[in-house]
């Protein structure tokens, strides 16, 4: 108590505001990390159950066009990657029809590829004894 | 008695690249003085930490130390530019600064005051050179009952006893000359074991020595002793040695509060500045920066600063959080777009899956637009009705139409709802 009357006022005043910023900014902030970190980790285990593919998994890469066409172009006959709007690009992935069983395998892999989603649309037409089908993917990174 | 209430006299000097360090209990019948430390000028930090042990363990103490500078004068009058300390009534000693550095010191002597207060009792009307001998170095003055006369310094590096012998002599006679007086007697002080210099000075200048000798750290120790004595330090201590003395043995436990009492109400503010910059420790200085006392250490500007780093602390704690919150949000959002995403795509591949599946071998597609909510193809059927019921599994009540075409195929249709 001795000790304490020696500090001075102004000290005691940045001590009181400290302790304010503590309480009110510091650990609530603190905590939210907390919390999200293990919501976080959560989220990765359940991409993990998510996560059928049989190959070395690899870290979800931005999406490029070149490389997902590459990419693509080693399971299908002919694969097309245009920009549209809202940054957003039409794919049409053309295959032979016993391919089907591939392009669903390869559905399921490619946003854990690339950081993408499909639109909620999958258009399928016959071409010359070919499957076409075609979507819209978003890059979300 | 514990050590709380014991006066200590600390003591220190510097000689060539060693500190030597001793300290002493002061009692009424004199002062008992401990074993003699040495630390090597390399081991500075530990010597200046072990003073700082040594003020802890007794805080009733002073630590004394001897200046060796060469260039030390006698005046008659103060200089208040310089470090000047007064030795006689009307005799200073003078020197350029008080040059301990941040080794801890509280009373800081010069040879020739400790020269004057060893020999002050044999002072006559009759004309005495008095000598030191310390570190080497000959400090000398000719003093009578009423002041002090003239002083010298002579270094003796490097030079045999009688060449030092010699410049003593010089000395005299160059004083002789200026005064028409010679020394009727010799004094002498000699810090260093010197026997042979003693013998060559009484052969040459032909005069009776009486000779003295003394540790530095021994006459230290006596200087801090009185407040009389440590009125001729450089720096001037807010202490009443006396007082320390007289208080230094309370009778007992009950005592203690009035002997701090009796302590702080001795302390003098006047010349306390010089004594505050070279006594405090770090930690006192730290300590200084958060006190309100305006005399602590560290300025306004300083203390307004040292008082804001818990402020300081607090916001790099949190930014540190609000960063990493940020972070953890953005890579929570990004994780969550991919698995609605996955979930999407599962569902997709499975409808495609189920749907292929149902037309087997009885349809073939031409068109068809699938999505996880409904679906809507067409293409040429061969068994119509296993299709139907195949489709109408994975899509109750959904619509299928067939329509014959020229070509005596059959096209279907069908959408969900």
């Amino acid at each position: 108590m001795k000790k304490l009357k020696t500090i001075s006022l102004m000290t005691k005043i940045w001590f009181v505001v400290s302790l304010l910023i503590l309480l009110l900014w510091v650990i609530p902030t603190m905590v939210s990390f907390y919390k999200k970190q293990k919501i976080y980790d959560a989220k990765v285990e359940e991409l993990k159950v998510l996560d059928k593919r049989d190959a070395v998994h690899s870290e979800t890469k931005p999406f490029h066009a070149g490389m997902f066409k590459k990419d693509a172009e080693r399971y299908f006959s002919s694969v097309a990657v245009d920009s549209i709007a809202n940054n957003e690009y039409e794919v049409e992935i053309v295959m032979d029809k016993s391919k089907i069983s591939t392009f669903n395998s390869f559905l399921k892999k490619i946003s854990l590829d690339y950081a993408i989603s499909i639109e909620d649309t999958l258009l399928f037409k016959e071409i010359n004894d070919s499957m076409s089908v075609k979507m819209v993917l978003k890059p979300y990174l | 008695m514990n050590n709380k209430h014991k006066y200590v006299t600390i003591t220190h000097y510097k000689e060539r690249e060693f500190y030597f360090l001793n300290y002493a209990i002061q009692t009424t019948d004199g002062f008992i003085s401990k074993e003699i430390e040495q630390f090597h000028e390399t081991d500075r930090e530990k010597f200046i930490e072990r003073i700082r042990e040594l003020q802890e363990e007794f805080p009733n103490n002073q630590v004394i130390s001897i200046s060796l500078l060469a260039n030390q004068t006698i005046h008659q009058e103060e200089d208040r530019n310089r470090a000047s300390a007064e030795i006689f009534p009307h005799n200073f000693v003078v020197q350029d600064k008080i040059d301990v550095g941040d080794i801890p010191t509280t009373l800081y002597f010069s040879p020739f005051a400790i020269l004057y207060q060893q020999y002050k009792d044999g002072l006559s009307d009759d004309l005495k050179l008095i000598i030191g001998y310390f570190d080497r170095k000959l400090f000398m003055m000719f003093a009578t009952i009423d002041k002090i006369h003239q002083s010298w310094t002579i270094g003796t590096r490097g030079l045999s006893e009688k060449q030092i012998a010699d410049r003593v002599y010089k000395s005299m006679q160059a004083y002789y000359k200026i005064s028409y007086s010679f020394a009727d007697h010799l004094d002498m002080l000699v810090s260093d074991e010197s026997p042979k210099l003693l013998k060559v000075l009484r052969e040459e200048l032909s005069l009776h020595i009486d000779l003295t000798q003394n540790s530095i750290h021994n006459l230290l120790h006596d200087m801090g002793s009185s407040d009389e004595k440590a009125h001729n330090s450089y720096i001037k201590t807010f202490k009443k040695i006396e007082s320390i003395k007289n208080v230094s043995e309370p009778k007992s436990d009950v005592d203690k509060d009035d002997f701090e009492r009796k302590h702080v109400l001795d302390d003098k503010l006047d010349d306390i500045t010089l004594l505050k910059n070279k006594d405090k420790g770090f930690m006192e200085k730290v300590k200084g920066m958060f006190s309100s006392s305006p005399s602590t250490e560290g300025g306004f500007l300083s203390r307004s600063l040292t008082s804001t780093l818990p402020l300081i602390a607090v916001f790099a704690m949190g930014g540190f959080f609000y960063v990493q919150n940020q972070e953890i949000t953005n890579k929570l959002f990004l994780k969550d777009t991919q698995i609605l995403a996955q979930h999407t795509n599962i569902e997709l591949a499975k409808v495609s899956d189920n749907v292929f599946s149902a037309m087997g071998k009885n349809a073939e597609l031409k068109k068809a637009t699938l999505s996880t909510k409904n679906i809507d193809i067409k293409g040429i059927v061969w068994g119509i009705e296993p299709l139907k019921n195949s489709l109408n599994e994975i899509y109750s009540n959904g619509k299928f139409d067939i329509k014959p075409l020229e070509n005596f195929m059959t096209e279907f249709t069908f959408k969900s709802k």
